[in-house]
């Protein structure tokens, strides 16, 4: 993980050494945090998991999908 | 351990468990706290651990490990679960748990990245145990410790029978309990080898069991019915008897564990 996107997780209150080991539960690849739209974003899975009161929640269905100019 | 010195500890914590049942025959919470420490004990958590407990529901589990490990994540299927269990952790000031929303059979984590992996009472929830037990073993380190803990069914395929029905009644979503055989040979299957198991019985009176549930159709009296039917022959292989309160029975219930090879 770069520096930059450990401060960025940190001051969104995400640990930083959490989202080292979290991935995308379908592609098991690394996740990328989208401060604006609090967001951990898959771009294997095309999806965007919400992070709703500080909880990523890490589930597909409940997921965004990314469209094509979003990524 | 040697399994003879395993097999004496199976029967101290089992002793100790029905005593303690009998104390705490009107107390279930202090009961539920027993089991918590049981899991935790078996997971044998060290101050530099990781450590993950699925299906965590309201954070009990996670709670008590993360006052002995490094860090605790708690992963449910529910939202509303891990509210509940992020307000645990903030009541006992614990800092270093955090929640995740994810799927058992699917959760979002790398390989290998675990030093302790607990899971207490959803087993019976699931249609496919072995997935869900294939994804603990992967995310779980060389060397870590997986604990796998529920109630379990009698190997007598009718008294099984008689208590998944019973408890499919009080509790839809239940797909039934296992056999110990069968949550052995998870462990087996994964390469993990024989697990320690240390078993321990919930008790309950019928009517406070009944009492606390949501039978279908809201039917408690038919529940309570079917457990006082079982009395006569153990049907259900629940101990179930006759006491000056009502019927009492219990669901045989085990923690397994075992390290993960390096």
């Amino acid at each position: 993980m770069t520096e930059e996107r450990k401060s960025v997780a940190a001051a969104a209150g995400i640990d930083p050494r959490l989202l080292e080991i979290l991935v995308c539960p379908l592609t098991k690849t690394v996740l990328r945090y989208d401060a604006e739209r609090n967001e951990l974003v898959s771009l294997a899975a095309r999806l965007a998991y919400p992070i709703r009161d500080g909880i990523p929640i890490m589930l597909p269905e409940e997921a965004r999908r990314l469209e094509d100019d979003a990524a | 351990m040697t399994s003879e010195v395993a097999d004496a500890h199976d029967r101290a914590i089992q002793d100790q468990f029905t005593r303690q049942a009998t104390g705490f025959a009107r107390a279930q919470e202090l009961h539920a706290d027993d089991v918590v420490a049981l899991v935790v004990e078996a997971a044998r958590p060290q101050p530099g651990d990781r450590a993950i407990d699925l299906a965590c529901g309201p954070g009990s589990v996670a709670c008590a490990l993360a006052k002995r490990a490094r860090h605790v994540t708690g992963l449910d299927a529910t939202a509303a679960m891990l509210e509940k269990a992020r307000d645990l952790a903030a009541r006992e000031g614990l800092a270093n748990v955090d929640w995740r929303a994810g799927d058992i059979y699917r959760t979002p984590f790398a390989d290998n990245c675990f030093d302790v992996v607990t899971c207490r009472f959803a087993f019976h929830h699931l249609e496919t145990p072995a997935a869900a037990f294939a994804e603990m073993v992967r995310i779980a380190a060389p060397g870590a410790r997986i604990v796998l803990c529920d109630a379990f069914a009698s190997d007598d395929p009718q008294k099984a029978a008689a208590l998944n029905a019973m408890d499919r009644i009080r509790d839809p979503s239940t797909v039934g309990y296992w056999t110990l055989p069968y949550l052995r040979g998870l462990f087996e299957a994964s390469g993990l080898g024989a697990p320690l198991v240390q078993r321990f019985d919930v008790s309950y009176l019928a009517t406070d069991f009944v009492a606390k549930s949501f039978p279908l159709n809201d039917d408690r009296a038919g529940l309570l019915a079917i457990i006082e039917a079982s009395v006569d022959g153990d049907t259900m292989d629940s101990g179930a008897h006759w006491t000056p309160e009502g019927v009492r029975f219990s669901f045989r219930s085990a923690a397994l564990s075992a390290v993960k090879p390096g």
